[in-house]
């Protein structure tokens, strides 16, 4: 029996010819089967390309992708080509647009009610966006999305998408047509089994905490921690020069204390004139924070993730999806880790496929510097 | 921190912050409080205020301000630029014959020319009433007029879903404007004279066809010094019908009822509220509430109460009358009389000239929506004010300007309010530091009482143990390492007394290193509270284990006062000495016992002295070889006036630990050198005496000096004169007790060490303290092993002896021990078997006495070596 799903890759930088190459192998991998669903990734360069062409040459599929930092997957990973999930069996899909994420989503709640009413059942179901990045809306989308989903027990899974370091702009696409200011989603329900998440956090809480006292929420900007000039806190609390203080924050992302979670939030920059810190996702007034640091263990880090997926090896999943944050893939970069992180992956979860955006949406949060992980059994 | 108070409307610093502009402001978020230097104070956030001024009118400091163009516009007609001026009818309403005399000098200064705002009110209530009347029945169309801009302003910022609610036609003074640049050619720089702030934002929405928004407030202030010439002023432009009045509330709709059938319901008077767009919004998705249009104002009563006039409220009644009889005279203008189709027939005729698509107006959304505020943040602040329970959730008192608490407590987490505004946030606050220890953040003695209190409350059938703890080696760790690790140290141990109380009682703080517990008696908590010995510190770097020394009351019968049993268990604490383990101690009835004696030693003691009740007993010293007495130490003994006689097992211990001994000493070294000196004149009596010197004593600075004082008053022969100093007083400070001691021996006198052998014993005494007489006490006799005892006697005799040192025995009470003494070479005995101590008189008896049967014994034997015998 053909497997229900397929997973490919191809690093070029030409598009054509990458294009070219995860077409024919999906068409292989298909025996003559139409894909239900295409999940893509590709850098922005490329991305308006391979979002027309693979709408073209598959009309009927559902057809979702986001522009992505780099492209991860079982089948390799880098910064340039395409790389694709199809499914062919073993799901059903309902694909919708949020426009105007910037200002009001929420008007579209009631087309995601839509959606869900249409998929086949809301068990076993997830909802996979794709959110254009650098418009401070994440947290709005996933409102709308939570709003349009009330009463269904649909999770929220995905990605704020990705770009390259030259780049201004993310996109994302659903069946061809192309978003700078949208969320895409798909409903997927999984005829096969159930639906796991799973967010690891390769970093752990230092004992520095403080307190947020002054915040601009809808800007992402904190100005006090403790009642006092954010950056001058901090610089006192950690002891470095406030010259100092991108540089560390960089390494460490503060944690944000809920009950007993912490969900990291990365800090973009820091004003050291104002004091002000400008943090990737929205930080209310009076959330407790603590500074995270990264795990020595970064493999006992995967290997404890592995361990909570699979269950003791009761779970097997069919394909996985991942969003690992940008700055986390810089990490594993900068520290000669990538490679053996995808092989880990691989190994772990034979059949999976990741894009690397600027946050992760799990459920009701948006998040920094974390991984996410959505696995079909 | 961000940027406040720089748009239309500001906070000046007269601001107080007290929430009253929050709970009049249509806009959640306009108003963020702050605290400036130490002053709370509530900016306006220029992102979310839409200008309606409100809040002007509200603020009864004077807090709240508006920017105008005035100053603007003077400085363009100064410039001889061509300015024309519309005047909005409220202007003319308020002024009445004095505004032509007004107009007239701003025409003087330069104003080009003068149209009256009525005018356009009467075009744009015909095109609303044109819209209005062109509407298919099922159409969902628009309902909400343009007359207000803060209310378009809301509508464009905050609520979205109600833009295409607006009818799409130009407010009254934009229509007017709009009439006078392309009908009358007049090009002119154009301002508005009126009472709105919030028309700028119009001003600057429609495409700036109106330069200047000068407020007749503003504009009246500048001209308060000029006194306006009577002139024959006409407008270049005057309204002909119910347009002069449209400033009052509900007579734009007034105007444009005369124009639509009866039966077309409207709703007018309503002012902007943060649920009347969902209402309309409601009842326009449910087929309609019916109403042909909703007549909207921000202000409350009319534009005449807008923040850019200046009437008081007791003015504007009669200014109403005034206008409400105007509205009469005009109806039979323009608009005002016969039926509505009628009426609409000729004002239609009126305006043939104009093209309706001229004054039409399209919206902008500018709405951002919010994102919505984490359940787990709600939940973090409402208990970080005390909101623990849903009654303590749901009090909406509307103190803080919300209208509920949840409102508040999500303006917080926007980081809009500060829990500092809740009322009932600031008691709590109060109580909790009322009722918090600084430091440990744990109960301070009166919340400790409140929670001990409600414990008994909610426990009526159990047992409770209330105690005092004091934490041994704090001094030590002050010293050793400085207060602030003697703070934490403090800290860690307030968390050990919560942790130990957990579940079974409560725990506070009573000061210093002092603790409150309270627990339930139960055989597993008193296990628990004994099994708990040394604790390890090591996490705040104190490298040894600490302890602590607590005293336990139990309370049986719930029939004392908190204070009470606080303080019997800090009585029993207090009976047990640092150490290096943790100690526990009930307050009983015979701790009561001695604490009552103790208390009555105390108060008695320096009238004592005064009355010499303390009096020296003498215990002598007999010598086995001569057979007499060589020898006596001087004891005191506290005989009362009645006779009654306090032992010195009670009040020596009590003197040492209240320092009174230190008055006892000096009082009994007086004694035994009197006594001496008396002695050494009397052949008889020339034996030495001993005095003993307190360990308290020997610690004093002046220890030898008092000493010396004392032998210089009583001038005796040293050798009458013996000091005893305790085996204990040489365990500490060894030079410093030695360099003592040296000190009295080069004086003379000989000092011994007292009780050797009833504590434990260090033979290095023998080494290296300076001594000449060792008192050798009978402690090596007791026990369970005498036998071992005995050697040890024998061999530290002998050693004594090697060591030139004179030996005495004391406590020595039967024959069987003075004997083996005897045979081990310890001449000198002290002991009840000899002699119990006694006055001096006996004392002295029992001297001459000896002397006398010394005598005559050596009389006897005289005569009989002579041969006499009787
Ligand atoms: S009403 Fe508002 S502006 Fe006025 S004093 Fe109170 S808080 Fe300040
Ligand atoms: S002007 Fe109106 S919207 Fe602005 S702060 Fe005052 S009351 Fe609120
Ligand atoms: S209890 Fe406090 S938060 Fe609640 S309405 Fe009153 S003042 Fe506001």
């Amino acid at each position: 029996m053909a497997d229900r799903c397929f997973v490919t890759y191809e690093q070029s930088y030409n598009k054509k010819e990458a294009l070219e190459r995860v077409v024919e192998r999906i068409n292989e991998a298909a025996g003559g089967r139409v894909p239900i669903l295409i999940v893509f990734f590709s850098s922005n360069v490329q991305f308006y390309y391979h979002s027309n062409k693979l709408h073209e040459i598959y009309p009927q599929s559902t057809i979702i992708g986001s522009s992505s930092y780099i492209c991860l997957s079982s089948e390799g990973y880098g910064p340039d080509g395409l790389c694709a999930l199809a499914v062919f069996d073993g799901i059903d899909c309902v694909a919708g647009v949020i426009p105007e994420v910037q200002a009001y989503p929420m008007q579209y709640a009631s087309d995601v009610t839509e959606a869900a009413h249409r998929i086949t059942k809301f068990e076993n179901t997830v909802c996979l966006e794709f959110t254009t990045a650098l418009l401070a809306c994440e947290e709005i989308v996933l409102d709308t999305l939570n709003k349009g989903l009330e009463g269904t027990g649909i999770p929220v899974f995905g990605s704020s998408s990705g770009m390259g370091a030259s780049s201004i702009m993310t996109y994302v696409s659903l069946n061809g047509q192309i978003y700078n200011e949208a969320c895409v989603f798909v409903l997927i329900h999984n005829e096969m089994g159930c639906i796991k998440l799973i967010r690891e956090n390769m970093y752990r809480p230092t004992i520095v905490s403080f307190m947020v006292t002054d915040v601009d929420c809808e800007r992402r900007i904190i100005y006090e921690f403790d009642g006092r000039n954010a950056a001058q806190f901090l610089c006192e609390k950690l002891g470095i020069r406030k010259d100092r203080i991108r540089d560390y924050l960089a390494e460490h992302p503060f944690g944000c204390m809920v009950g007993d979670e912490i969900y990291n939030i990365s800090v973009e920059d820091v004003d050291p004139d104002s004091g002000a810190v400008y943090c990737d996702s929205r930080v209310y007034n009076r959330t407790k924070i603590v500074l995270m640091e990264a795990r020595p263990d970064i493999r006992e880090v995967w290997r404890q993730t592995y361990e909570l997926a699979m269950d003791s090896g009761n779970f097997k999943p069919a394909f996985t999806l991942i969003a690992n944050c940008t700055i986390r893939t810089d990490y594993l970069i900068e520290h000669r880790l990538i490679d053996e992180f995808n092989d880990a992956m691989t190994d772990y979860y034979k059949c999976y496929v990741g894009t690397s955006g600027m946050g992760e949406q799990l459920c009701d949060r948006h998040l920094n510097q974390t991984m996410i992980m959505a696995l079909f059994e | 921190m961000k940027e406040y108070n720089n748009g239309l409307i500001r906070t000046n610093d007269k601001c107080i912050g007290c929430n009253k502009c929050v709970s009049t402001c249509p806009v959640v978020g306009a108003n963020v409080s702050l605290v400036v230097n130490g002053h709370p104070t509530m900016a306006v956030s220029e992102d979310k205020c839409i200008h309606c001024g409100k809040c002007i009118r509200t603020c009864n400091k004077g807090a709240r301000e508006f920017i105008d163009d005035t100053e603007e516009f003077f400085k363009a007609i100064y410039s001889d630029m061509k300015v024309s001026l519309i005047v909005d009818p409220a202007f003319y309403l308020i002024y009445g014959s004095e505004a032509g005399n007004i107009l007239g000098y701003l025409r003087e200064q330069g104003v080009y020319r003068i149209y009256d705002g009525g005018y356009g009110a009467e075009i744009s209530a015909y095109l609303h009433a044109t819209y209005i009347r062109n509407r298919k029945q099922d159409q969902n169309t628009a309902t909400i007029l343009n007359y207000c801009p803060a209310v378009i302003k809301y509508v464009e910022d905050h609520v979205p879903d109600m833009l295409d609610q607006i009818i799409p036609i130009q407010s009254p003074v934009m229509c007017t404007a709009i009439y006078v640049r392309k009908y009358l050619k007049d090009n002119s720089a154009l301002a508005y004279l009126g009472p709105c702030p919030s028309k700028k934002d119009e001003m600057i929405d429609t495409g700036n066809v109106i330069s200047y928004n000068v407020c007749i407030r503003n504009l009246m202030t500048k001209l308060k010094d000029v006194t306006f010439e009577e002139c024959n002023h006409e407008d270049d432009l005057k309204a002909i019908g119910l347009g002069a009045l449209s400033t009052l509330r509900g007579s734009f709709g007034y105007m444009i009822d005369r124009l639509i059938p009866k039966e077309m319901l409207s709703v007018k008077n309503e002012h902007i509220d943060r649920g009347f767009f969902d209402f309309i919004k409601a009842s326009s998705s449910n087929g309609g509430y019916g109403a042909s249009y909703y007549d909207l104002i921000a202000c409350d009563v009319s534009c005449l109460m807008s923040a850019g006039v200046d009437i008081p409220f007791d003015k504007y009644s009669d200014l109403n009358r005034k206008i409400y009889d105007l509205r009469g005279k005009n109806l039979d203008s323009l608009n005002g009389y016969g039926t509505c189709d009628e009426n609409y027939a000729r004002v239609e005729k009126f305006f043939t000239e104009i093209d309706p698509d001229d004054f039409a107006r399209s919206y902008q959304s500018t709405y951002r929506q919010m994102s919505q505020v984490p359940e787990d943040t709600c939940e973090a602040i409402f208990n970080s004010m005390y909101k623990d329970t849903e009654t303590k959730r749901h009090v909406d008192c509307g103190s803080c300007g919300y209208n509920t608490c949840r409102e508040m407590v999500e303006a917080i987490a926007y980081g809009y309010n500060r829990m500092e505004n809740c009322i009932h946030y600031m008691n709590d606050e109060l109580l909790m530091r009322y009722y918090t220890d600084d430091l440990t953040k744990i109960a301070n003695v009166e919340g400790f009482k409140a929670n001990v209190t409600r414990l008994y409350e909610q426990n009526p059938g159990k047992e409770y143990v209330i105690g005092v703890v004091s934490l041994n080696q704090l001094n030590l760790i002050n010293d050793l390492y400085g207060f602030s690790l003697g703070d934490a140290y403090i800290k860690k141990a307030a968390e050990i007394a919560v942790r130990f109380t957990k579940d079974i009682g409560t725990a506070g703080r009573l000061a210093g290193g002092e603790f409150l517990i309270c627990f339930e008696n139960t055989p597993e908590n008193m296990d628990a509270a004994y099994k708990a010995t040394t604790y390890s510190f090591s996490d705040i770097n104190v490298s040894f284990p600490l302890s602590f020394r607590a005293g336990l009351y139990l309370d049986r019968f719930r029939d004392e006062t908190m204070e009470a049993m606080i303080n019997y268990a800090s009585l029993a604490r207090d009976k047990i000495e640092e150490d290096g383990v943790s100690t526990i101690l009930f307050y009983d009835n015979e701790l009561q016992e001695k604490l009552a004696a103790e208390a009555m030693v105390t108060s008695q003691m320096y009238a004592a002295i005064t009355k010499m009740e303390f009096v020296p007993y003498y215990q002598p010293q007999y010598s086995h070889k001569e057979q007499r007495i060589v020898g006596a130490e001087i004891l005191c003994r506290w005989i009362k006036r009645d006779g009654s006689v306090i032992s010195p097992g009670l009040f020596i211990p009590i003197f040492e630990k209240n320092g009174f001994i230190k008055t006892l000493d000096k009082y009994m070294w007086e004694q035994a050198f009197i006594s001496a000196m008396n002695y050494q004149k009397d052949a008889f009596h020339r034996i030495p005496v001993s005095v003993n010197i307190s360990r308290i004593s020997l610690n004093e600075d002046d220890f030898t000096d008092t000493i010396r004082t004392l032998f210089k008053r009583y001038p005796i022969d040293p050798e009458y004169l013996h000091f005893e100093i305790t085996e204990s007083a040489y365990s500490s400070r060894q030079d410093i007790v030695s360099r003592k001691v040296n000190e009295l021996r080069e004086m003379g006198f000989k000092v011994a060490v007292d009780d050797f052998g009833s504590g434990y014993s260090s033979l290095n005494i023998l080494k290296d303290m300076p001594i000449d007489i060792l008192k050798l006490d009978m402690g090596f006799f007791r026990g369970r092993n005498s036998e071992n005892g005995q050697i040890i006697i024998r061999n530290v005799v002998s050693m004594v002896k090697e060591l030139s040192l004179d030996i005495i025995s004391e406590g020595v009470e039967t024959a069987e021990q003075a004997e083996f003494l005897r045979h081990v070479g310890c001449d000198i005995i002290q002991g009840y078997l000899y002699a119990r101590p006694m006055p001096a008189t006996e004392y002295e008896k029992l001297i001459r006495k000896e002397e006398e049967d010394m005598t005559s014994s050596r009389y006897e034997n005289e005569m009989k070596e002579k041969g006499v015998f009787y």
